[in-house]
């Protein structure tokens, strides 16, 4: 069965590429614009794994991060965050709310990304 | 003068007269002795007092603020730049303390702190306050106090050297919120540029020649670029503005990293047909943050390969365990070597020795100077050997594995 992945990302162009990549690597892609519909869309789909990043209108990732992980369906879901942000508070807070990774955007290839979550999915 | 008995006075022998006579020769000379120093010490009081009114002009006209106080902190002399910078003026300042006035909005510690190094010490005090003008307006003023002392050591007065460094402050402030600011915008675009040209380049269905695939290479190069200068940016004002590096420490190999950055630069040693010699053992594990010395070996390894001739060794080795917990890692080339006359200045922030800027006029000289930052987050150094025209060795200590 193909793995479902969720991106929640408030850049469309971002959306974009990085869904295209997805799909051509054979996963099945939903994605929202911001954490609000973030969490609406992973309670109906229940992805393997959502990628979310952290800067977002409505509702951004950290604090979508938080309502997952307080709910029983989302409280294991992997969660990896994409971001532009390197400081570290953010990385940490991120962190302890159980993100399993913390990927600022610009240094990875999309190719890459993909492996790590593969890696992390066991696919 | 007449000499000896040839004047006589009734009733007085001529004796008695010549002692009186050099009674009177005596007082004469010390007479004239006395006058000669009087007319020599108001020469010197007039030169003092010359003197004393350059220094106090000098002191008046200053463009610091200059406070002299009691040895209790009373005022009695303020300059010119103190009335305009505080805005009180010389009459509502003297007999007071600056406490009353400017001063006083500090945490007390700081100010027993300060006490204490100039009263107790009586040692020169550095420091900075916040303090606040007559109109109520902040100012930041660099401090420097020192006590002045007499002759058994007592403390005479303080003088206090304050200088408005409010502008230069915000000025810095300013600067790195924009160099944060400027990165992080920045950085969106970058990434739509990197996974696009990416997306261009790997598509199996394309239909694009060897040229076209080269210049779409050249633009994921300078993205790359870009990438590694915003990275660097937000790095320097991360420390300009004194955060302290997150260091998420873990054990790794230190081979697992240096295998990643030897991948990242494999098409440079592949083209000058560098010999890499890896020395370091496989088991090697050191307890440091992945991703930071990931980013210094990755600074080392790249500037080894990039100013080494071709055909030369780059050798990576280690010293397992300096006795007292830390791996010292070494990466050497043979290239041309730092200048002598440059070695000092080499982890300035964007500095770069002038044989580097002939033979690489893109780099930004901001590398070393994180890279040494990275190493000195852990409690590790980092530090150069180098011979010109024969190669330069990096080398930093970094904790090993806890057992």
């Amino acid at each position: 069965m193909r793995k479902k992945i969720l991106i929640v990302e408030d850049d469309v162009l971002l959306v974009k590429a990085i869904s295209y990549e997805f799909e051509q690597e054979n996963f099945e892609v939903f994605t929202a614009g911001n954490g609000e519909d973030g969490l609406a869309m992973a309670e109906e789909h229940l992805p393997d794994l959502i990628l979310a990043d952290i800067n977002m209108p409505k509702m951004d990732g950290l604090t979508m991060l938080k309502e997952l992980r307080a709910t029983e369906w989302g409280k294991n879901i992997l969660v990896i965050m994409l971001t532009n942000y390197s400081d570290e508070q953010r990385v940490l807070e991120a962190l302890s709310q159980k993100a399993f990774y913390y990927l600022v955007k610009s240094d990875w290839d999309l190719s890459q990304i993909v492996a790590k979550v593969r890696e992390k999915l066991g696919s | 003068m007449p000499s000896k008995s040839d004047v006589t006075m009734p009733g007085i022998s001529a004796d008695e007269l010549d002692k009186t006579k050099d009674v009177y020769r005596s007082l004469q000379e010390k007479l004239e002795y006395l006058f000669d120093s009087l007319a020599r010490e108001k020469i010197n009081l007039e030169l003092q007092m010359i003197e004393a009114k350059k220094f106090k002009l000098a002191v008046d006209s200053a463009s610091d603020n200059i406070v002299i106080t009691d040895s209790m902190g009373t005022i009695f002399y303020i300059n010119k730049a103190t009335e305009n910078n505080t805005g009180y003026a010389f009459n509502e300042v003297v007999g007071k303390n600056p406490g009353e006035l400017w001063g006083g909005k500090m945490k007390p510690e700081y100010y027993a702190e300060m006490w204490h190094k100039i009263k107790v010490k009586k040692e020169v005090f550095v420091g900075q306050f916040e303090n606040v003008r007559k109109n109520g307006e902040k100012y930041i003023a660099a401090v420097d106090i020192s006590s002045v002392l007499d002759e058994y050591g007592e403390i005479l007065f303080f003088v206090s050297i304050e200088r408005d460094i409010t502008r230069e402050i915000m000025i810095e402030r300013m600067k790195d919120e924009f160099v944060g600011l400027a990165s992080h915008q920045l950085r969106t675009p970058l990434t739509g540029i990197k996974w696009f040209s990416e997306l261009l380049i790997r598509n199996k269905y394309n239909n694009l020649n060897a040229e076209q695939l080269d210049f779409l290479e050249q633009i994921k190069i300078s993205n790359q670029r870009m990438v590694k200068l915003v990275n660097e940016l937000l790095d320097i004002s991360h420390i300009e503005t004194g955060q302290k590096f997150e260091i998420k420490k873990a054990d790794f190999k230190v081979n697992d990293v240096l295998n990643e950055v030897l991948t990242e630069n494999i098409s440079l040693i592949k083209t000058k047909t560098l010999n890499i010699i890896n020395k370091i053992p496989d088991n090697l594990l050191i307890f440091a943050d992945y991703v930071k010395i990931r980013q210094v070996l990755s600074n080392l390894v790249s500037n080894a390969t990039k100013y080494s001739p071709a055909n030369k060794d780059i050798n990576i080795s280690v010293v397992p365990d300096d006795g007292k917990g830390f791996a010292v890692i070494s990466v050497a080339d043979q290239g041309m070597g730092i200048p002598a006359a440059q070695k000092s200045r080499l982890f300035e922030k964007f500095f770069r020795a002038d044989n580097a800027r002939i033979q690489e006029p893109n780099g930004t000289g901001l590398g070393l100077y994180i890279a040494r930052e990275l190493i000195r987050a852990h409690g590790g150094e980092l530090w150069f050997e180098s011979d010109e025209n024969k190669g330069t060795t990096f080398i930093f200590s970094i904790p090993l594995k806890i057992n």
